[in-house]
């Protein structure tokens, strides 16, 4: 049996929704190489950004003549720096990403993530930025760091084909470490199903905000997850900690997915309050669809 | 509307069953990896396994199922309406009394049938009305209570029962056993709580049936009726009609026990009017089955009891049946005649061993005697041997020339020719005067009185006491001799030795204590013979003024040995003169062969079992008898067992003339036989009727009495639910299975959806 090609995540009919639309940064970057996306930095570009006075040592090519001849003081014209940009997926590989979904047909959570970050990385790179991976559950299992180039994304390709649900999660303490990776401003694409505690969880992401990162949060779960919709006497098995549950799906459902409702509602207030963006993504979704209407509303805002 | 059994209702609490069954059966959960887990996990009273009822519907129809199940059981019954018959038992009983074959006017038809015919008629009738789901019984009743056809659905087991060749006649018992088989009948229904129970009595409802009532059958009619209450109904059908006239025997015996030959025979006979109307018997006699060309006729008033004495003579011997008979008969035969044995007695023969005289010849008679006596007379009664009187005074009759007399018929022997003579042809063997024997001529006695017979010792003058002894008597209790006492010698007795007034207690002297009867005090004896020692078990007949025993007796085995201390010579004493000595001789010779015991007329009542007692030395070699019908050569003999007592034992038999005799060996009746008469029950003949107050008061519940021509109608009205019930749960069954089936496929399409997690 041949082995499954490292591209298999990269869907066709994703990367043709994806035809004309790029992802730009909500905020600064910081790049290594000139690109569109605005750095902190001054630089050479056609986007002027304002004036300031002269100083010895600034080059003359740099002086608005114009204003000399209007005000007869000597002004510098700044222009924005544009800088490449560093996209991190930060993608959870635990044990509940692993879920296999009632309906065999569907992806589970870890390959519809895989699906996600491919896209996301062909996106980048194909608009000349730096794309890069993390995985974690507990902590940090792998790490591509952000590079340009179609053989980083191949690479990375490989690293999502071999990937494996397992262990547990916990958010804080793990993006915490991450963070302390990343060396440069950029976009943080978090790919997880958030399951460890709203407290864990907000406070990871509050540490990514924090070191000036534009973090798109992909908030992940099964449809089953969502609708469940199980009906016969079952027997649950935590997927993380192996804890079994006997219940009746039927008496709890209700409870359940006000539960659910209530801790999307929390993640994405933690989010907002972060300044996170946030996306809650059922994987019964079409992917392209999903990522496509994030872009486009990125877009949008960017406006 | 009401449950005929509601005990069945206690299976409603088994509808709890399959609701536990639902809410604790174990299903197969499946086991499912869940990531949200800590979400449902946080409510622990939620989490917390309840029961839940699934498959509601299929629950409901489990219900519906048992609930029709039990009312099914429990059958509901109405009185409103019926979809069927309701269920009932009939028990039929059917009076098989003596009194049943009394002819009525046949309601149905010219002639007369008997109230048997009619109970059988009636009963094939209401047996008719039995349906399938009901169940049926038929009890005859008698003497004995017979269940010919046991409780059990339908009627067919009952009507051929009532074709059974057993009961289409009329049994000869007594209606005592009504009660009897009442009370089984009751017993067959008891307990059957459900349904109607109908015991119908068919009979012709004679008081008598009720007179004597056993407490155990009215204990157990009563609990029958305690179990059943209103549910049994206990209809006595009257098929008399009324009727009430009849003339009957109710008894009949032979006027002192025993007929001589030559004698007339007097049958005793009790005739009845039990009527109500004064009626005129006419009254034959007929012997051996020969009827008496002459009638005697006698008025009975109504309730009259006669009774009436029809003679015949007998000029032989003869072992035969005298029948009285009402010459123009009623409606109820059984009681129209009656039967006794008649036993004119037969010849005793007793052996007289003369040891007096060696010379005498076997048949030697007293005309040897007579050319003596021609002398002189008193020579002549100086010849004359004791042997030679007593010959002569045991049959005076024969021995001057007449067939009647005494019937005791006596040969003499010697000593020396006893061991030619066939000692099983007598009854009785006196040795007169005898010392000695030859050693098997003793064997032979002693095998003769140890199987039944009688041995008669004279202890006359000339019996040497040391040979005597040595030859017959023993001391040793183990090994008995022949002789009840040591012979001692010759007393002689100055002044002559008397009899006391009162000699002795034994059966053999009771008539002379009246003097009229005989005269003992006459009798002096001037010799006689001194008895120093008796056996060990034997004891005094007679004993003299002076204490001395002058006669004894001792069982051997099955017979006895009686010694007298006397002789009967002229020179010892005066007896042989006296008047009183031939019927002394007469009734010890009785005594010796049993003819002083009082035995019972061989008259029983039918189908009543009885002992009679069979010590006569005629069946004295027999271990078992057999018991025939007169003239019906094709019936089995029964064979009876003798009991230790010499008696057997009779079992119940219907009425006839049976013969009882030794087991036959070559297919005929030989030797010794015995006339046995059986009798319906007396008490049949008696037409006194009760009513239904009566039996209500007699048998402890209420009954219901009606004539054979009053509407009988015993269906219970209303039915059962239960047919419905048991389509309903056709249907409910159907459904539970089609259900099952849906929800089966439900189950594995949904295992399948959901995987094998």
């Amino acid at each position: 049996m041949s082995k499954p090609a490292p591209t298999r995540f990269l869907d066709a009919n994703t990367l043709r929704s994806l035809a004309g639309i790029e992802l730009k940064a909500r905020l600064l970057v910081e790049g290594m190489y000139a690109s569109r996306h605005r750095s902190p930095d001054y630089g050479y570009s056609v986007e002027f950004m304002d004036h300031r006075d002269y100083a010895p040592g600034d080059e003359m090519r740099t002086i608005d003549w114009k204003m000399l001849g209007r005000t007869e003081r000597y002004y510098v014209k700044r222009f924005e720096m544009e800088s490449n940009m560093d996209v991190v997926t930060l993608l959870d590989v635990s044990g509940s990403m692993g879920y296999v979904p009632e309906d065999r047909s569907r992806l589970s959570k870890l390959e519809y993530g895989c699906y996600l970050a491919a896209a996301m990385c062909h996106l980048v790179v194909h608009q000349q930025d730096s794309s890069g991976l993390i995985t974690f559950d507990t902590e940090m299992r792998d790490f591509l760091p952000p590079k340009q180039g179609k053989r980083h994304l191949f690479t990375i390709l490989s690293k999502l084909d071999g990937l494996k649900a397992g262990g547990a999660s916990d958010l804080g303490p793990t993006l915490k470490t991450i963070v302390q990776r990343l060396k440069r401003r950029g976009v943080v694409m978090l790919i997880t199903d958030c399951h460890s505690g709203i407290e864990s969880v907000v406070d990871g992401i509050r540490h990514l905000v924090a070191r000036r990162h534009d973090v798109i949060v992909v908030h992940l779960l099964d449809s089953d997850e969502v609708k469940f919709p199980f009906q016969s006497l079952t027997s649950f098995r935590d997927l993380e900690t192996g804890a079994q549950l006997m219940t009746d799906p039927l008496r709890l459902r209700k409870t359940y997915l006000d539960r659910l409702e209530a801790f999307r509602a929390e993640v994405k207030e933690g989010c907002a309050g972060a300044g996170a963006d946030y996306r809650f993504v059922d994987t019964s979704e079409p992917i392209e669809t999903v990522l496509r209407d994030y872009l486009l509303f990125r877009r949008l805002r960017s406006r | 509307m009401n449950f005929l059994f509601p005990a069945m209702l206690a299976g409603l609490a088994a509808l709890g069953v399959p609701i536990a069954l639902h809410l604790i059966a174990k299903h197969k959960f499946p086991i499912r990896d869940f990531p949200t887990l800590r979400l449902l996990m946080r409510d622990e009273r939620t989490n917390t396994f309840a029961p839940r009822l699934i498959d509601k519907w299929q629950l409901l129809l489990r219900l519906l199922i048992l609930t029709l199940l039990v009312l099914a059981m429990s059958r509901l019954f109405t009185s409103g309406f019926s979809f069927a018959p309701a269920p009932r038992n009939l028990v039929v009983v059917i009076d098989g009394s003596a009194s049943m074959a009394m002819s009525v006017k046949n309601p149905d038809g010219p002639g007369k049938v008997t109230l048997f015919e009619l109970a059988r008629v009636k009963a094939r009738d209401l047996l008719g009305e039995i349906d399938d789901s009901s169940q049926s019984a038929l009890v005859v009743a008698a003497d004995e209570t017979r269940v010919l056809s046991n409780l059990q659905p339908g009627s067919t087991a009952a009507l051929n029962a009532l074709d059974d060749p057993a009961v289409t006649t009329p049994t000869n018992g007594s209606g005592q056993g009504l009660l009897n088989a009442i009370s089984v009948a009751g017993e067959l229904v008891r307990g059957r709580r459900e349904v109607k129970s109908q015991v119908v009595v068919l009979t012709d409802l004679r008081a008598t049936a009720f007179a004597t009532r056993n407490q155990k059958d009215l204990e157990r009619l009563a609990r029958a009726h305690a179990d059943l209450g209103e549910k049994l109904d206990l209809v006595f059908v009257d098929l008399s009609g009324g009727a009430t006239d009849n003339l009957g025997f109710a008894d009949a015996r032979i006027r002192g026990g025993q007929v001589k030959v030559g004698d007339d025979a007097h049958v005793l006979a009790r005739l009845q009017n039990h009527g109500t109307e004064t009626r005129t018997a006419k009254l034959q006699l007929a012997v051996s089955n020969q009827p008496d060309p002459a009638i005697t006729e006698v008025r009975l008033e109504p309730g009259e009891e006669v009774v009436v004495d029809l003679t015949t003579p007998v000029n032989r011997s003869v072992r035969t049946i005298a029948e009285v008979r009402l010459r123009d008969g009623d409606d109820l035969p059984a009681d129209d005649s009656f039967s006794v044995p008649l036993n004119v007695d037969e010849t005793r023969r007793v052996l007289i061993v003369n040891g007096a005289s060696q010379a005498v010849a076997e048949d030697t008679s007293l005309s040897g005697l007579g050319q003596t006596a021609t002398e002189t007379v008193a020579s002549a009664e100086e010849t004359v041997d004791g042997a030679t009187i007593l010959r002569y005074v045991l049959n005076p009759g024969r021995e001057i020339g007449r067939a009647s007399g005494t019937g005791i018929d006596t040969t003499i022997t010697s000593p020396d020719a006893l061991a030619g003579q066939a000692l099983s042809r007598f009854e009785l063997i006196v040795l007169y005067d005898v010392t000695s024997l030859p050693t098997q001529a003793v064997d032979d006695l002693n095998t003769f009185v140890r199987q039944g017979r009688s041995l008669l010792i004279i202890g006359s003058g000339g019996v040497n006491p040391l040979q005597f002894n040595r030859l017959f008597f023993s001391a040793d209790p183990q090994r008995p001799g022949l002789s009840p006492a040591q012979l001692g010698n010759d007393r002689e007795s100055a002044p002559a030795l008397g009899l006391p007034a009162e000699p002795g207690n034994h059966d053999w002297l009771a008539p002379y204590r009246d003097r009229l009867q005989g005269d003992l005090a006459t009798i002096r004896f001037t010799h006689t013979r001194e008895l120093p020692m008796l056996a060990p078990s034997a004891s005094v007949m007679m004993a003299a003024a002076d204490g001395s025993p002058l006669a004894v007796e001792m069982p051997l085995e099955k017979g006895r040995v009686a010694l007298l201390a006397f002789g009967f010579e002229l020179d010892r004493g005066n007896i042989a003169r006296t008047r009183i000595f031939p019927s002394l001789m007469w009734r010890l010779v009785d005594s010796l062969t049993g003819r002083l015991r009082v035995l019972p007329p061989d008259v029983l009542t039918a189908l009543q079992p009885a002992v009679l007692d069979v010590s006569e030395p005629g069946f004295a070699f027999a271990t078992q008898l057999e018991l025939s019908v007169v003239g019906d050569e094709d019936s089995q003999p029964k064979l009876l067992d003798i009991g230790a007592n010499q008696t057997v034992i009779v079992p119940p038999l219907p009425a006839g003339v049976y013969q009882l005799s030794k087991p036959r060996v070559t297919g005929a009746v030989a030797g010794h036989t015995r006339n046995i008469t059986i009798h319906a029950d007396p008490r049949e003949s008696d037409m006194a009727l009760t009513d239904s107050a009566a039996l209500g008061t007699e048998l402890g519940l209420p009954v219901k009495v009606i004539s054979l021509t009053d509407p009988l109608d015993l269906k219970p009205a209303g039915g059962e639910f239960w047919r419905i019930f048991v389509w309903l749960l056709v249907i409910a069954y159907v459904a539970e299975a089609l259900t099952g089936y849906l929800l089966s496929a439900r189950r594995e399409k949904q295992r399948i959806a959901e995987g094998t997690a």
